[in-house]
């Protein structure tokens, strides 16, 4: 099999890819640790002590708003990096692809690989400071590793879907740095869902990223877990994305050499 | 037991040509329904077999698919049709140090490059004293970033890299007409010690010398089909006569065509001459008062050449048109190496001391006989119709360049070096007592 093939590579890849995103600053890999963490330190900041914010029924702490911000937050900053340099992830290697026999999707592998080891550094991070807090980790968090993985299974058809058509139309990659944008406020990250018009509310339920972002929630704010209904969509919307990007990518496959 | 190492049935590769971007979304729409790309078969069903030890060689023109053939066989492109069988471990030239970092050292670069290609780190560590050694880079430097190489190391990395991937197909291309002479001798001394071992090595490439010196069969790609098939030298010869004719008139059979200056006397001038002018590669200047419409190498038959040795005497035809009376006129010829570098140049005025008139009208044909004393090498040519002033600025009429190549093919027996050839003789002696003045 091809994949294991490229293992190396891929893994390889990602690890330097890790290092060398901050190439030349001084404090270089360690920008992987430091810059999420300064987002976490700089949520509480302000939600603690400049805009004090409170979630219902957790009367108990203002620094409960930072944390249930960083709980969808931070993942959601992995998420929309894998999108958007995913989509790249052909056009991007297209001199390796033009020259070499290595297969097309080795390059998205390797992005995921990456964005998948800094988003578990990043919640790590927020495990960490939610603890030094004074709130507990529970059990629950023994299924987040399992969440985040679907969250980007999820994102790897996106991925495939994206990278594949961008090959032969290049406004997709930047079409989706919108389309982004505008994901994120259909989905209750940097607000409470309670707060929202009924209409509105009923609105964000069609969308796929609700029941991740609400599973989060569950498990780092609430200490509880996902409900049957998350786990059921969060499932077959995976299933869904992964077989829509396989059928996509398998069809435009034999061109994508041809014109990139 | 199958024996061949390399084996292509009906090997077709279509591209789709879409006229506006938004023609392939109409498709995609359409489901296939609507169709708005025209095909275009940058190869039509190519077969052949290749055994282990062999060497088979692929020459054609620019455009005849060559490099999408290429491609094919090292995998970077998807055939439409047909399929591409291979015994064991495939390595192509073509992939030529594609995978260095130029911030990586050479080591480094070396373990990436191998991942790339699909090996493993063990793999690499156990060639790397091999890929060191043939490299004869220093240690020092294989531990620098690769950007400080010059462009002959790099290619000396690449190269042993490749050499030492224990292939059981090879497939060279002109990556190695890069880097320097000893190198490249090293690299055929190479190439030809693995087909010895058993390799099977596809050799696509320009370069007719390579072609006969190590292919055992060579076929000729035209148009994206194998048009002919045979023996080494057999080919090189043939596709020299094909040469440029069949690129534009495949079916073109005349030779030369006559231009009437007046009803009784008709000026022949062959169309291959025509085509050289049209198809010429380089600038073109001049006031417009004199039209080079024709100009071609010829041997003493007549016959359009396109390589020489080094000693050959050939003639150099220009064929005109005056657009203009001219009372001051002389046409001239220059031949340039691969650098640009002007080797040679004349004109008729230097010659015969004889400034020309001409009316509006004429129909010119010039002929230089010269004896080729340049060294082996490729070499374009310049033909052009100017003044006489040979000092200082000229007028010029017509100046074109490139409108033909040269190679001066390597002698059968070597009796200089450097660009030009100089008479010279030679005498010894031999006492026992010196003495010094």
């Amino acid at each position: 099999m091809d994949i294991w093939k490229y293992r190396s590579y891929i893994w390889n890849n990602a690890i330097s890819d890790l290092k060398n995103r901050y190439a030349g600053s001084s404090l270089g890999a360690y920008w992987n640790i430091l810059q999420p963490l300064l987002q976490i330190l700089l949520f509480t900041f302000v939600f603690s002590q400049v805009m004090v914010a409170k979630i219902p029924g957790m009367d108990s702490s203002t620094v409960a708003f930072a944390i249930y911000l960083s709980a969808g937050f931070v993942p959601w900053i992995s998420f929309a990096e894998f999108l958007n340099r995913g989509s790249n992830a052909f056009v991007e290697n297209a001199t390796y692809l033009k020259k070499l026999a290595i297969p097309e999707y080795v390059f998205v592998l390797q992005i995921a690989a990456t964005t998948t080891i800094s988003l578990f550094i990043s919640m790590a991070l927020l495990s960490t400071f939610v603890l030094m807090l004074g709130f507990t980790i529970g059990v629950y968090w023994l299924i987040l590793p399992i969440v985040l993985l679907l969250f980007m299974l999820f994102g790897l058809g996106l991925v495939f879907i994206f990278a594949s058509i961008n090959v032969f139309f290049r406004d997709v990659s930047q079409l989706l740095q919108s389309i982004v944008q505008i994901w994120m406020w259909l989905t209750p990250i940097v607000y409470i869902e309670d707060f929202l018009p009924a209409s509105f509310a009923q609105i964000i339920k069609y969308n796929p990223l609700y029941y991740f972002v609400n599973s989060f929630h569950q498990i780092v704010v609430y200490s509880s877990h996902p409900k049957t209904m998350d786990w059921l969509v969060m499932i077959s919307v995976s299933l869904l994305s992964l077989i829509v990007g396989y059928v996509v990518f398998k069809n435009l496959r034999p061109e994508i050499r041809d014109v990139i | 037991m199958d024996k061949y190492a390399i084996q292509l049935q009906g090997l077709s590769k279509k591209y789709k040509r879409y006229k506006k971007a938004h023609h392939r979304l109409i498709e995609w729409i359409s489901s296939g329904k609507l169709k708005k790309h025209e095909e275009f078969w940058a190869l039509k069903d190519v077969s052949f077999d290749v055994a282990f030890g062999e060497c088979v060689g692929i020459i054609g023109h620019n455009g005849a698919g060559k490099s999408t053939l290429l491609k094919l066989l090292s995998k970077s492109l998807w055939p439409t049709e047909g399929t591409i069988s291979t015994e064991g471990n495939v390595v192509s030239l073509l992939e030529l140090g594609t995978g260095f970092h130029p911030e990586l050292t050479g080591i480094q670069n070396i373990y990436t490059s191998g991942k790339l290609l699909g090996y493993t780190d063990d793999y690499i560590q156990g060639k790397l004293k091999g890929i060191i050694e043939f490299s004869e880079l220093s240690e020092q430097f294989l531990n620098q970033p690769v950007k400080s190489y010059s462009s002959g190391m790099y290619v000396r990395l690449a190269f042993s890299l490749f050499a030492n991937l224990e292939p059981d197909v090879y497939i060279v291309d002109e990556a190695l007409s890069v880097g320097d002479i000893f190198f490249q001798q090293k690299c055929f001394d190479f190439l030809q010690q693995l087909k010895s071992n058993g390799t099977a090595i596809i050799l696509v490439t320009h370069d007719m010398q390579t072609v006969k010196k190590y292919c055992d069969r060579v076929m000729i790609l035209e148009e994206g089909r194998i048009k002919h098939e045979g023996n080494p030298l057999e080919m090189v010869n043939l596709f020299y006569s094909l040469d440029r004719k069949t690129k534009d008139h495949p079916n073109a059979k005349e030779t030369s065509q006559s231009i009437a200056v007046n009803a009784e006397e008709k000026m022949h001038i062959p169309s291959q001459s025509l085509k050289n002018v049209e198809l010429a590669a380089g600038i073109r200047r001049g006031n417009g008062s004199v039209k080079i419409i024709g100009a071609m190498l010829c041997d003493s038959e007549g016959g359009e050449i396109k390589t020489a040795h080094t000693g050959d005497k050939i003639a150099l035809k220009i064929y005109a048109e005056i657009i203009e009376d001219i009372a001051d006129l002389t046409f001239g010829f220059q031949f340039s190496d691969r650098h640009n570098t002007v080797v040679f140049g004349q004109n008729g005025y230097m010659l015969d001391k004889k400034i020309l008139r001409a009316n509006k009208g004429d129909i010119i044909h010039v002929q230089f006989d010269i004896e080729m004393n340049l060294f082996q090498g490729l070499y374009t040519v310049m033909v052009a119709s100017s003044d006489c002033q040979t000092e200082g600025s000229n007028v010029i009429y017509d100046w074109i360049e490139g409108c033909t190549t040269l190679e001066i093919l390597q002698p059968r027996w070597r009796t200089f070096h450097g660009v030009a050839f100089m008479k010279s003789s030679y005498q010894i002696e031999r006492s026992l007592i010196k003495e010094v003045n």
